[in-house]
């Protein structure tokens, strides 16, 4: 009692003097005032905020106590290390050290003293964030805010103040231990971060610490053990304190003890840190493994499985499952491989209740049939086996720096989790391979094992604490009665079962009548048939058994009671079809959920997903297709949102999916379409040889708990946005509609994820592939392409089908190049082959295959046409749906189709390609009037100006939007060019087009894609139209007589000043990345500070259209044109400009520059040895070539010299031009 | 006896022998450690407190040995440091409270009682609110040897106390040790200041140097000296020369010339008077006298 007296003492003075110091009172106004202000802005505000936060709450205490833990970490460092400067400097601290309590409760007690102020700190920061929490009327996760202060708070402290008085010890110096504590700070926050796999995170910057609503957190013993680490070593440096501490012991040898305790606590520490690293480092060993395991059976002997019929059992950690197979062997053989995760084991394979030998090689099972099974015979075997999902063998063919990579969302770090398997929840995805899947895995040797098997299944689950199962196809148990009510018997039935029964369902929309369904027939179009959609009623391939049941809409029959297993007397309803007219009678469907689930897929599919959960259906019918949210019980925030527009939901779901599916011209096939949410963890990966990751499931989305990732899915501010951009001059519904509409179009967004980076000047974006976009759902789940040499041909098909343009013009700007562009200087050094497994170009790669599909299909486009192509495409994939379909075989299909050799061009692939460029001429527009009939004729004149071969994409913009109505095979289509070949094309319209875009697809043009604006009409009457079509021009020339031009390009008559010096940290602040292409991005909002070359179509170029930028300045930067001059005489002086952005738009457009002073360029014309002075004003000159002036030039040269001295931001240095009058 | 010191040496790392082979035994009451600065005063208190580890010898402090069982030394003793200063963030009160909870008493009542009948017994109860660095330079050594105090130890060491202190408060401190020591305790006081120890010491030392060069009372310590102080007038021409030649210890102006007294075994050629000595008197001859005789042989 006395050693915990002593103890408390010393901390109680400890703490009073801490309390007292100004440092420490400064630190708390500040991190109250910050974190007030944060929670404001975040939480409480309406306009602002992070939905993750609001989504999952235990985020609110996770976020503020990591940002608090970062102030008082630092802070800590100051104050610990204090005490002891002022223990040496004052002699007062001899007056209690005469007293009799130990080294031990004196070092004790005064690091208690200094971690009791900051974990009371801690608890009054808690209570505020509480408050905020609760103003906000974000419901309180009250577990978090003990577990976040646990976590991340209490071993930072302990970790820090133990370090610190410990280095103060060793070091004697109150200065240098500052400066090396300050120095580890910054290092591991700023240089270290996550590598070694957060090892150094200390502060839980990086460690994934997100919990989630559905399972908590996923990590546990990872978070736990990490944060071991620091907590053990920081009791290993307070150890290390006592026993260096300064004061004789009270006994002689008793500060021994620390010394051992010291190195007991460190070692456990660093067996710790052993143990992280370790665990990451064995499951990549794992991963290795298997890999070679696949490697050694991806040639064995295969079948397909054409019907599974499987039969699981949940246990709270287990899940045990018999699988009956119906398979056809690929190539005769008696043993076959199958592939199965490692976690589950198998106990028994049986053909005709015989058993069949089998053995086990990790994921491997190889069956022995005992017999050999000719190639194309089929054989039926039950297999059983029980384990737990090893997460480890996921996603083999992903980079290990890839997997290691952090999933965050803004500062919210986020475990990656690719299956669940609790008492509570479970999911598991294909890519778990929790069924035995033919052949192998991943494999690095055969890409074999990409191919995709289309099967029947039929999934019987017994779920545990009443969870429900969701899976793909009907739900063939429970089944759903459909029942007819008056309304008022309605209302009272769901009163009683509300009070009776435990997991009832009233799983609707609700509505603004009492059942809040809509009848479908009564939100279809007349007919029934949309335009850009084939008819539904029609048998479709790929889309039979319309007649058969659906989830939600079970099968009516009560014939699958046999399959039951122990049914609870629970009765769920679920109401459909309710014509929001219709005031009389209702429809209902009534559901019994129990513990038995019974799903069989419609048709053919290659995977089968499982989720088991607590989840709640809301569900819409929309022209014979079910939608549903499936919601985990307490997660409908939106119901409420959306009551109001229930009625107009239909027709908003009916137009997207007439917008995706006319994009594609790929049609929506299933009976549903399901949002499932899943455990915000849960994680997929972008894969390079297909478009679906695992969140995209055949008709199933798996989307985060909330939509906690996706801003659009915060609804309530959607709303509040849409009213304020509308200048609130829009009513709820339409704001709600508006909102749900957003939503909706994520799914039809290709990328997501804008990553910016940004220096001095430069700027980057890059994104990521959106793993929300649904043309998984229209393509991958019916249609396969394979190729053993080409593994990347499905992934080629796909971005054909989804004709890609890389214009994302303001990212082009902002990075200076576009990803195509890259890609094309990339395909020039190296070969198509080699890029593919080249990790580093990762990012590129969809580029480069889409670049190469357009190239490869040009001169079918060319022969067939743009459209008719692809329509042949599609019939061919259609023909093939539900099969692996050889890419050779389809190339030479299509090769048939239209006329061409499609397979020669793959030889290119192994070589890099030397690339064409193309100089492009001004368009020229004539309106032709003969008579009363007025047409246009469009000449553009192309010239191929190199020596290979190559094929242009010519698009003329007519106006008529996008996935208009009217198309013209004219209007976009491919134009193949010789090596020094020029052409003509003309074509002739009824109208003006508004530009032509010309994209020089595989090509050293930079920009590879142009737009030419339409200006200047010529008008001509009574005159015969020329001929259409794309004419050779033998000896095309750019060039005009008497005319001069200098390019910046040109590097030995365009000079640039020397830069201006600047100070070191000038330059390492605005310092710019040295990447390995040439030209960078240009922010607008912060120019560079020295020349920097950049590209825009705008700029003039011969093959590349660039310009150097610069910040305006005072006139100390130049750039300089020598312009020779071959004959004397009278010259006009022309400028080539492009208006800079500040000019386009917004306040400035009146002529005026940021500062408010003219928007001019500043030249000087230095000839014949005098100078002259001149002047552009950019805001009233047209883009293009504009006059300088007019100036008798004698035979010499001439310079031209702009100054970067500009009211405008930024100064652009490009081209300038004489012609001879 | 109460302390009992046998063989002490301290050898700094530097090499500076600070104390040299020092035995003695020091009784109870108030016991006087006199000596020049760098004599090894506060060596020996730093010591004797258990803040520094001698380099040999061996030490009982009321029986225990102060090398085995500092804490149960630690807890009989009371210690007020030399250059003492305190964290100005503490009151007064609190101040005394925390050396109370750290002598061990855990009893929040008594403790409250025992520091405000401690703050009324050093005159600072009416300050008691006030922070501690805001006291004057005597009501700080007043709550010096008031938190030295508080747990009525048995041994009180105190190192110069009354350095810096005006008259006044120098009187009332020495006073107030006075009173203390007749408590039945043992106080060691350490002092340059001969005076503290003439008033109030009934035995004392003499360090000089690392070694005890007296042990004794302090009467003893005056005899030592009589018949060595004289008392002359001279002239002012003659002061430098006397002043080379004898240890002067009081200089008064008189008429023409000077009044002083000074230290000698006899004096040659000045008319001189022996007067009595007192403590300061005979601290002046042993250590300019006597130690520099013992010095030279």
């Amino acid at each position: 009692m006395s050693k915990l007296h002593n103890i408390l003492s010393v901390a109680r003075y400890e703490s009073k003097l801490l309390m007292r110091s100004w440092f420490y009172r400064i630190f708390l106004v500040l991190a109250v005032l910050f974190l007030c202000i944060f929670n404001l802005v975040v939480l409480v505000s309406d306009d602002s905020g992070f939905w993750l936060m609001k989504a999952l709450p235990a985020n609110i205490p996770y976020v503020n106590l990591m940002l608090l833990n970062t102030g008082q970490a630092i802070i800590a460092v100051f104050l610990s290390s204090e005490f002891l400067k002022s223990d040496k400097k004052l002699d007062t601290s001899e007056v209690f050290y005469v007293h009799p309590l130990s080294n031990a409760e004196y070092v004790i007690g005064k690091i208690w003293g200094n971690l009791g102020i900051f974990i009371r700190l801690d608890l009054f920061i808690i209570v505020l964030i509480i408050t905020f929490n609760l103003i906000s009327g974000v419901s309180v996760d009250w577990m978090a805010y003990l577990v976040y202060f646990l976590l991340i708070c209490v071993p930072t402290l302990i970790y820090i103040f133990g370090l610190s008085v410990g280095l103060m010890l060793i070091l004697k110096s109150q200065a240098v231990t500052f400066i090396l504590l300050l120095g580890y700070i910054a290092l591991t926050l700023f240089y270290i971060g996550d590598k070694f796999y957060y090892l150094f995170d200390y502060m839980v910057y990086n460690l994934p610490l997100v919990k989630s609503t559905i399972i908590g957190f996923s990590n546990r013993t990872a978070l736990i053990n990490h944060r071991m680490i620091y907590l053990l070593l920081g009791l290993g440096f307070i150890s290390l304190s006592i026993f260096l501490f300064r004061r004789l012991p009270n006994t002689k040898y008793g500060s021994y003890r620390w010394l051992f305790l010291s190195l007991v606590f460190v070692s456990a520490g660093l067996w710790a840190s052993y143990n992280h690293v370790s665990a990451i480092t064995k499951a990549a060993k794992m991963r290795r493994l298997y890999t070679e395991v696949n490697n050694q059976y991806v040639n064995s002997p295969k079948m397909v499985i054409d019907h599974y019929n499987i039969s699981l059992e949940q246990h709270p950690q287990t899940v045990s499952s018999e699988v009956e197979m119906r398979a056809v062997a690929l190539e005769k053989a008696s043993v076959f491989t199958f592939c199965l995760n490692p976690g589950l084991t198998v106990s028994e394979v049986t053909e005709n209740d015989k058993a069949v030998s089998f053995t086990r090689d990790h994921q491997i099972l190889s069956v022995d049939f005992g017999r050999e099974i000719d190639s194309d015979d089929s054989v039926r075997f039950k297999l059983k086996y029980s384990g737990t999902i090893d997460e480890g063998f996921c996603y083999l063919d992903i980079p290990a720096e890839i997997l290691q990579e952090e999933y965050a969302k803004e500062m919210f770090k986020i475990d990656k989790k690719y299956s669940f398997q609790d008492k509570n929840y479970l999911l598991f995805t294909p890519e778990t391979y929790w069924y035995p899947r033919p052949g192998t895995s991943y494999s690095s040797e055969n890409p074999d094992w990409q191919q995709a098997y289309f099967s029947h299944f039929r999934l019987k689950v017994k779920t545990i604490n009443n969870l429900k199962a969701l899976s793909q196809g009907t739900m063939k148990w429970p089944v759903a009665r459909r029942i007819t009510v008056e309304p008022d018997r309605t209302e009272r039935g769901r009163a009683g079962l509300t009070d009776s029964t435990r997991n009832r369902r009233v799983d609707r929309f609700s509505g603004k009548d009492s059942t809040g369904r809509f009848d479908r027939n009564a939100e279809r179009r007349p007919g029934g048939n949309r335009e850009g959609r084939p008819d539904r009623g029609g048998n479709r391939e790929g889309r039979p058994g319309r007649g058969g049941n659906r989830e939600g809409r079970p099968a009516r029959s009560g014939n699958e009671r046999r399959d039951r297993g122990e049914r609870r007397g629970t009765d769920s309803v679920a109401d459909k079809g309710k014509a929001p007219a219709e005031k009389g009678r209702k429809v209902i469907t009534e559901v019994s959920y129990d513990s038995i689930f019974i799903y069989e897929t419609d048709f053919p599919t290659p995977s089968l997903t499982l989720v088991i959960g607590d989840y709640e259906q809301k569900s819409v019918d929309v022209d014979e297709t079910l939608f549903s949210i499936w919601h985990l019980k307490g997660h409908d925030y939106f119901s409420p949102v959306f009551s109001p527009i229930a009625d107009t939901i239909p027709a908003q779901i009916r137009e997207r999916r007439r917008s995706i599916e006319s994009a594609y011209s790929l049609d929506y096939s299933f009976g549903r379409f399901s949002l499932v949410e899943v455990p915000v963890q849960f994680y997929s990966y972008v894969r390079t040889w297909t478009q679906a990751q695992e969140v995209m499931q055949p008709e199933m989305v798996l989307f985060p708990e909330k939509g906690s990732l996706i801003n659009e899915a915060d609804i309530a501010r959607g709303i509040r946005n849409e009213k304020n951009w509308a200048g609130g001059e829009i009513s709820e519904e339409e704001a709600a509609i508006r909102t749900l509409n957003r939503f909706m179009r994520m799914f039809e967004r290709t990328e997501s994820n804008f990553n910016w980076s940004q220096e001095r000047g430069a700027m980057n974006v890059s994104v990521k592939p959106n793993a929300y976009f649904i043309f998984p759902q229209l393509y991958n789940f019916r249609y396969n392409i394979f190729s053993s040499e080409w593994p990347v041909s499905n992934r080629l098909i796909e971005l054909y089908l989804q004709d890609k343009t890389d214009n994302n013009d303001w990212i082009r700007q902002m990075n200076g190049i576009s990803n195509n562009e890259k890609a094309n200087l990339l395909m020039e050094q190296s070969p198509f082959k080699e890029l593919l497994a080249d990790m580093e170009q990762r990012d590129l790669l969809d580029n480069i295959t889409s670049l190469k599909a357009s190239y490869l299909f040009a001169y079918a486009e060319r022969n067939v046409g743009y459209k008719e192509y692809r329509d042949s495409l599609r019939a061919v994939l259609q023909r093939n749906i539900f099969t692996n379909l050889r890419f050779e075989n389809l190339l030479d299909t299509l090769g048939m189709i239209a006329g061409t050799d499609l397979r020669a061009p793959l030889e290119t692939w192994s070589h890099p390609v030397p690339l064409p460029v193309y100089v492009v001429g001004t368009p020229e527009v004539i309106q032709i009037t003969n008579r009363d009939k007025e047409v246009f004729v469009v000449k553009l004149q192309i010239t191929n100006d190199s020596d290979h071969d190559g094929v242009v994409n010519v698009e003329i913009n007519m106006g008529w939007g996008q996935g208009g109505a009217i198309y013209d095979p004219r209007a976009k289509r491919k134009v193949p060019f010789k090596a020094h070949e020029t052409k003509n094309l003309v074509s002739v319209w009824d109208e003006a087009p508004r530009n032509i875009n010309i994209n020089t697809l595989i090509s050293a043009n930079l920009p590879s894609l142009i737009n030419l604006p339409v200006n200047n009409i010529i008008r001509e009457r009574n005159r015969p139209v020329e001929e259409e079509g794309d004419f050779v021009v033998e000896n095309a020339s750019y060039d005009t007589p008497g005319e001069v031009i200098v390019d910046n390009e040109d590097s030995t008559l365009f000079v640039l000043s020397a830069p201006d010096v600047v100070g070191l940290l000038p330059q390492w602040l605005d310092q710019v990345d040295d990447n390995s292409f040439r030209y960078s991005g240009v922010s607008n909002w912060r120019p560079p500070l020295q020349w920097t070359l950049t590209t825009n179509d705008k700029y003039y170029g011969r093959h590349v259209r660039s310009a150097y930028v610069i910040k305006n300045g005072s006139g100390s930067q130049t750039a300089t044109w020598k312009i020779p001059v071959l004959d004397a005489g009278q010259y006009d002086l022309y400028y080539y400009v492009r208006k800079p952005d500040e000019l386009r738009r917004g306040r400035n457009r009146d002529g005026r520059g940021r500062s408010g002073g003219d928007a001019e360029y500043q030249f000087k014309v230095r000839y014949d040895g005098d100078e002259e002075n001149a002047y552009i004003n950019l805001q009233r000159s047209e883009e293009g070539w504009s006059i300088l002036g007019a100036y008798f030039f004698s035979n010499d040269t001439v310079q031209v010299v702009l100054s970067n001295n500009s009211k405008l931001r930024s100064v652009t240095a490009d081209a300038v031009k004489i012609v001879r009058r | 006896m109460s302390i009992s010191i046998r063989s002490l040496n301290k050898v700094y790392p530097n090499g500076n022998h600070a104390l040299k082979n020092i035995s003695m035994e020091i009784p109870t009451g108030m016991f006087g450690l006199l000596g020049p600065n760098g004599a090894g005063k506060s060596t020996l208190m730093r010591i004797l407190v258990a803040l520094m580890e001698p380099s040999s010898g061996e030490v009982d402090v009321f029986g225990y040995n102060l090398l085995k069982e500092r804490r149960e030394v630690r807890s009989i003793l009371g210690y007020l440091p030399q250059d003492f200063r305190f964290f100005a963030k503490y009151k007064t009160y609190e101040f005394l409270d925390y050396a109370a909870r750290l002598s061990g008493m855990s009893n929040g009542r008594k403790r409250r009682q025992a520091v405000d009948g401690m703050l009324e017994s050093v005159g600072l109860f009416d300050v008691r609110e006030r922070y501690a660095g805001r006291l004057s330079g005597g009501m700080k050594r007043r709550l010096g040897i008031a938190q030295a105090l508080i747990h009525n130890p048995k041994l009180i060491i105190v190192d110069e106390p009354t350095t810096g202190l005006d008259p006044e408060e120098r009187i009332r401190f020495r006073n107030l040790l006075a009173k203390i020591s007749e408590q039945n305790v043992t106080i060691i006081l350490s002092t340059h200041i001969v005076g503290d120890i003439s008033s109030t010491c009934n035995c004392m030392a003499l360090m000089n140097r690392g070694e005890i060069a007296f042990f004794g009372s302090p009467e003893d310590m005056r005899r030592t000296a009589e018949g060595k102080v004289w008392r002359m007038r001279i002239s002012g021409d003659d002061l430098p020369l006397i002043d080379r030649k004898y240890p002067v210890i009081t200089t008064i102006p008189s008429g023409t010339g000077w009044e002083i007294q000074v230290v000698a075994d006899e004096i040659e050629g000045y008319d001189a008077e022996p007067c009595p000595p007192n403590l300061e008197h005979a601290y002046v001859y042993y250590m300019e006298k006597r130690l520099n005789r013992w010095i030279e042989d």
